[in-house]
């Protein structure tokens, strides 16, 4: 990604994170009473052990800490890349995706090999890093989306 | 092979234009059939992922392509939306014309898990609301929330494996 990040990355960066970010906090609300329906939403894509999840007075999030923080770095990298124009290549992005993919099946071995026992703070740590490295290539997806579709719009109206 | 770096002698691109559904169509049934599992959800979204890895890892190999991230992303949300929306209206046609809910009882024994945690009058109430489930009919709210988690699930998963994807299987021109 250049360093001159344009407008329409920018903005697709903002909207991205915004959404990424109201997906964690609707997994936050599921903790509240009143809110316990919210689980539903994140029955089909996370475990939600509670043992293995944040808890709000003692009730615990829609997601495990580890997809939580998945969002939370998806989040945070696309708003980094697109506001703060971090000029990295895509060799040295895909360095970082698999440091962090190696990270992570470190995390699961270790507790596998019974190293340490249900500790969050890896678990967020590398699923946060996963996030925000994903981010990078989700959000030069999303903006070629939407510059192909952009063409195909003018040049249907041109016509 | 680095995927980044470029293929030494990439094959012609074929005279017809590169057809996706066969590929997509093999993506979705991995994910349609590894739904089926009982406490599939432990793996989280790694099914779904894995299902539009295997589209694009097809859909390049066979074509000797290479996609841009935007049409891995494409091709990827697609894969998890078939899949994935297949796999529930099956759930609901199930429910809908026989009453029955796949994996219903392990969804309530994870939900049972999950509010165990909780205070015993909200432990109570979640029971209550469990119980007034399985007698009440199933209404449209209910449908829509499925149909709506499913999706936006799908779209999710489809982004990060169709970038992803895009990313690891590069095999030649690129497409378009």
């Amino acid at each position: 990604m250049k360093a001159g990040v344009e407008s329409h990355t920018r903005r697709i960066g903002w909207l991205a994170a915004a959404f990424f970010f109201t997906w964690t906090g609707l997994a936050l609300m599921a903790a509240l009473p009143g809110h316990e329906w919210l689980h539903q939403l994140f029955l089909t894509i996370c475990h939600q052990i509670p043992e293995r999840s944040y808890s709000i007075s003692s009730h615990p999030v829609g997601l495990c800490v580890r997809c939580l923080w998945i969002y939370i770095g998806l989040g945070l990298g696309h708003l980094v890349f697109a506001c703060f124009c971090l000029d990295l290549s895509e060799k040295n992005s895909l360095r970082l995706l698999a440091g962090t993919v190696l990270l992570m099946a470190a995390d699961v071995g270790l507790e596998a090999l019974g190293i340490y026992h249900n500790w969050p703070l890896p678990r967020a740590l590398t699923g946060g890093l996963f996030g925000f490295a994903c981010s990078w290539f989700t959000l030069r997806g999303l903006s070629e989306l939407y510059l192909s579709t952009r063409i195909k719009t003018i040049s249907h109206e041109s016509h | 092979m680095n995927p980044t770096d470029p293929v030494p002698n990439p094959p012609a691109s074929p005279a017809v234009d590169p057809d996706d559904f066969k590929a997509m169509l093999i993506g979705a049934g991995f994910i349609f059939a590894v739904s089926f599992i009982p406490y599939i959800s432990l793996a989280c979204c790694l099914p779904q992922i894995l299902g539009v890895l295997l589209t694009i890892h097809l859909f390049t190999r066979w074509y000797q392509m290479t996609l841009t991230y935007g049409q891995g992303i494409r091709l990827g949300m697609l894969t998890a939306m078939l899949g994935s929306v297949a796999f529930w209206v099956v759930v609901m046609a199930l429910w809908l014309g026989f009453g029955y809910l796949m994996h219903a009882k392990e969804n309530e024994a994870i939900m049972m898990k999950i509010m165990s945690k909780a205070s015993p009058e909200m432990l109570q109430a979640f029971k209550q609301a469990m119980e007034a489930q399985k007698t009440q009919e199933i209404g449209l709210p209910q449908i829509l929330l499925g149909l709506c988690a499913t999706v936006v699930n799908a779209c999710i998963c489809g982004l990060i494996g169709g970038a992803l994807g895009a990313a690891l299987f590069k095999r030649g021109r690129p497409v378009g």
